[in-house]
């Protein structure tokens, strides 16, 4: 019972995200305005757009840290905004973050373990008589921390503290974490930010991996070689507004895209 | 340690007992309101809470009574050494203790300046030992009455240099460069560093401020209250609670509370209990803290429409 | 012997060893029998700073008025067993409980605050608390206190001497230490120090961050309580001077002292103040009322010196050791 997720994956045939009509406002500063789009299961979605655009604004509202002031996300049938962050953990969405935060004092294998937490039931009770259920409970997540950290080729890190990777890896270390929660929903929040080439390789092929087996990802990234190479569709703000949506190919013959970013930041492209 | 409101005439109306009360409440009040002022010159500094603000409320008042009883100095210069000398010890904390610390996270802070009342009360303790003062008023102590209520001159004397404090720290604000200083570092440390303040300065410019307030403060109602080693506990925490009470952060709230808390305090030490006086305050902390964390500023605000967010 | 302090379950069994010492030391005429009772306090300050080392370690808050939920428990216990007849042990889980209610009650809207206001509130709590003792008479007796409390019984074996006390304190101490292990060994332990480590990326993971503080707050003042109605069932007298702010500042000291880096520094710390409390007044003799300033200056000094508290810096020094002996070389990959 431990580790399955009682989600109704056979019943909804909609859009896996459904984002509707998100505004939010810092002051008098409309960050984000009226973005609409939507995520099809088993697809690799990219929000680019010139720096300062809304993109992480937009990922921060999906993921509950801000609240829209109007709009709605839904993740299947359940509404988001509304939602604690950790009830979203629990419904399957799972992210990165853009500023890798991870738990520096805790081991590889510990940060991992902690993605299986809405996987599991243990409370303080079980806990303190470490009882036969918790102690199975214990074994599983260690052992569905480790498959996650094969995954992403940090197995042999496992008992290091977290924070003695160097950056590329504890990237890589966030992405293990996110998918020991067995996330149906993917966010990665740059995860290409201040990686070296090799290292941004790395990365791309773990989400390919990640892509082939089925796995719904949505992803704010600088790097368009990257976004390029592994995204199905591409949403384009600026100025918190979507400017375009489509496939990459259709996105780059996009002609307010092209002015976008020739106007705000040529090196992007 | 705070005497219950005095001179009661055994005839009076429930009206002229609330005036009573509202009168001593507004004494307390008034240093309650220059103790929170304190803490909220501190907090917005350093977004520390400084537990030894109520050791510099001790060390003004005790150090007043040795300059007017001891060395039998004229008032008002007892007071300006009073009140310089609580300020170079607020300097001397704020050099040894706090700035080694500048880049600890505020809980280490706190801590740090719980340890520093406890050593600043055990070397008051030291120096004036632990008999309470009785210190002279600053003019008569013959009670006035009005409208049924009476007053000590020495409330005036409160009132008047409470004013008189609130009115030069404005003007420190609005006139001087580090009064300037001070307001754009409370409201964001960065940018003012970015914008070439000296921000170390204007922490300690801060803790010698409130050092100063707090002093003023134990002065002038030492006359009202005695002045003992271990006051600054008890003082210290009501006009923390009066900081809470009025928003932490909020200078108008600072006054407003520290006055609200008097007033609310002294009626509910005189209708409900004396004996629970003391816990009057804390149990306004707990509801505040509960109801409405953010205390009474926000409420000023959207009245006035101004101060910062 | 190495190996075994290796973990922490291995810890405590050589403590157990440890502890079996000073009564064959006092039976052999080696130690003074009055070294048992500071022993005994030894075992109820522990008891109190695991509570707190996990509050402060795992969810990043401070008390300052946990003397309040030892008070609590002392005055539940000796209102029950004095003037109720309460059964032993019954009145002991009952200040368990009412600690731990009174604790979810202040915890439960403060804790939902950013910033230190459980440490205020606590404060706050902690003051009334004693003026309550002090004052409401008909309950508390007042500042003359509660005499007449019960000693324990096990069984039918009334705990009459230091020594039988002795050991059944240290043994619930041990236990609570080994609550306090298995709690930080678990998917709970995990979840509380994600959130020290980054609160927002641990609500990401699903830790619901207010409610794993708020258990853990609860758990600390529960420790307390079950602490304060042992001192009561000791001392067999109970006063208000006892659980003022003094004793949850001295609390405090013990983490700071202790560190909160692991489990073992709250041992420490309620060792070494423990012993201080008892032979600094001694030692200071005629200057014995200023031993408050060498408290306040521990606490300044460890706080600027070894933030990381005495358990803390060794453990920092043992890492930095073995790393010295052992680099492993693929971290730097």
């Amino acid at each position: 019972m431990a580790f399955a997720r009682g989600s109704d994956k056979q019943t909804f045939d909609g859009p896996l995200l459904n984002v509707r009509n998100l505004t939010i406002r810092f002051g008098g500063l409309i960050a984000v305005n009226d973005v609409s789009f939507s995520v099809r299961s088993g697809c690799v979605k990219a929000i680019i757009g010139p720096n300062g655009a809304g993109k992480t604004t937009i990922f921060n509202l999906i993921s509950g840290i801000y609240k829209p002031a109007s709009g709605e996300i839904f993740l299947r049938n359940h509404r988001l905004d509304k939602m604690p962050m950790h009830m979203m953990a629990e419904l399957g969405l799972s992210r990165t973050f853009q500023n890798v935060q991870l738990f520096h004092n805790m081991s590889v294998l510990e940060n991992a373990m902690v993605g299986c937490h809405t996987r599991t039931r243990a409370d303080l009770l079980p806990s303190i008589l470490r009882t036969p259920g918790m102690r199975r409970e214990e074994r599983e997540s260690r052992e569905c921390a480790m498959e996650n950290l094969e995954k992403v080729g940090l197995a042999g890190f496992a008992d290091l503290p977290a924070g003695s990777l160097p950056f590329g890896k504890q990237r890589v270390l966030e992405i293990a974490r996110a998918l020991a929660s067995d996330p149906e929903l993917l966010l990665l929040d740059e995860p290409a930010a201040g990686l070296n080439t090799t290292e941004t390789g790395e990365v791309g092929e773990i989400i390919t991996s990640l892509k082939e087996k089925g796995m719904t990802i949505l992803l704010v990234e600088h790097d368009m070689s990257l976004v390029m190479n592994i995204s199905d569709e591409v949403v384009v703000v600026d100025y918190g507004k979507k400017i375009a949506e489509g496939t990459p190919t259709e996105v780059q013959n996009d002609a307010k895209v092209v002015s976008a970013y020739l106007g705000a930041d040529l090196e992007a492209v | 340690m705070i005497s219950p409101p005095r001179f009661f005439k055994a005839s009076m109306t429930i009206t002229e007992q609330i005036l009573q009360y509202v009168l001593s409440g507004l004494v307390m009040g008034s240093s309650y309101a220059l103790i929170a002022l304190g803490f909220t010159i501190i907090y917005n500094g350093t977004n520390i809470i400084n537990f030894a603000q109520g050791e510099f409320v001790v060390i003004g008042s005790l150090l007043m009574v040795t300059m007017t009883e001891v060395y039998e100095l004229p008032m008002p210069l007892a007071f300006i050494i009073a009140v310089a000398g609580t300020a170079l010890v607020a300097f001397a904390l704020q050099r040894l203790a706090i700035h080694p610390l500048r880049n600890s996270n505020a809980m280490t802070l706190i801590i740090v300046t719980i340890g520093a009342s406890i050593v600043l009360r055990g070397i008051s303790m030291f120096i004036w030992g632990k008999d309470a003062y009785a210190m002279r008023h600053f003019s008569g102590e013959e009670p006035i009455e009005i409208f049924g209520a009476t007053i000590l001159p020495q409330s005036f004397w409160v009132f008047g240099i409470t004013i008189a404090a609130v009115v030069l720290l404005q003007l420190f604000y609005r006139k001087t460069l580090m009064g300037k200083a001070m307001l754009a570092t409370a409201v964001n440390k960065t940018a003012a560093r970015l914008m070439g303040i000296n921000v170390e300065n204007v922490l300690l410019i801060s803790f010698v401020v409130s050092g100063a307030l707090g002093a003023t403060a134990g002065i002038i109602i030492a006359p009202l209250n005695l002045a003992k080693y271990d006051a600054g506990v008890m003082l210290g925490l009501k006009g923390f609670c009066a900081c809470i009470l009025g928003g932490l952060g909020s200078s108008g709230g600072a006054i407003i509370g520290g006055i609200l808390l008097g007033i609310i305090e002294a009626l509910g030490a005189g209708l409900i209990s004396s004996s629970y006086r003391d816990a009057i305050a804390f149990v306004i902390l707990l509801l505040v803290l509960f109801v409405r964390p953010q205390g009474l500023a926000p409420l000023k605000e959207m009245m006035m429409g101004q101060e910062k967010q | 012997m190495k190996s075994l302090l290796k973990n922490d379950y291995g810890i405590l069994v050589a403590l157990m060893f440890v502890l079996a010492a000073p009564p064959i030391l006092v039976k052999f005429g080696a130690m003074n029998s009055y070294y048992i009772s500071i022993l005994i306090f030894m075992a109820l300050n522990t008891m109190i700073a695991v509570g707190l080392n996990l509050l402060v370690c795992h969810a990043g808050q401070i008390s300052l008025g946990h003397a309040a939920f030892y008070g609590i428990g002392a005055y539940t216990s000796a209102i029950l067993t004095v003037v109720y007849g309460c059964p032993l042990w019954v009145d002991v889980i009952a200040a368990m409980v009412l600690s731990g209610v009174i604790a979810y009650l202040v915890g439960a809207p403060t804790l939902k605050l950013k910033g230190h206001y459980l440490a205020v509130a606590t404060m706050g709590l902690g003051i009334i608390a004693f003026i309550v003792m002090n004052e409401w008479h008909s309950v508390t007796e007042g500042p003359s206190g509660i005499v007449g409390i019960p000693r324990l019984k096990i069984f039918e074996t009334v705990m009459r001497t230091d020594m039988q006390v002795y050991y059944l304190y240290w043994a619930i101490a041990l236990i609570v230490i080994l609550v306090a292990i298995n709690i930080l060994n678990s998917r709970v332990g995990r979840a509380l120090r994600a959130l020290h480590g980054s609160e927002t990326a641990a609500a990401a993971m699903g830790v619901n961050v207010n409610s794993y503080k708020l258990k853990v707050f609860v758990i600390s003042a529960v420790f307390a309580g079950l602490a304060g109605s042992l001192y009561a069932h000791y001392m067999t007298f109970i006063s208000p001077p006892s659980f003022g702010l003094q004793f949850s500042i001295m609390l405090v000291l013990m983490i700071i002292v202790g560190g909160a880096e692991t489990i073992w520094g709250a041992l420490i710390g309620a060792v070494l103040i423990t012993s201080m409390r008892a032979f600094l007044g001694e030692a200071l003799g005629a200057y014995k009322d200023y031993d408050v300033i060498v408290y306040g200056l521990v606490m300044m000094v460890v706080m600027i010196f070894i933030p990381a508290g005495l358990a803390g810096g060794v453990s920092i020094i043992a890492r930095k050791l073995k790393r010295g002996s052992a680099q492993p070389e693929e971290i730097g990959a």
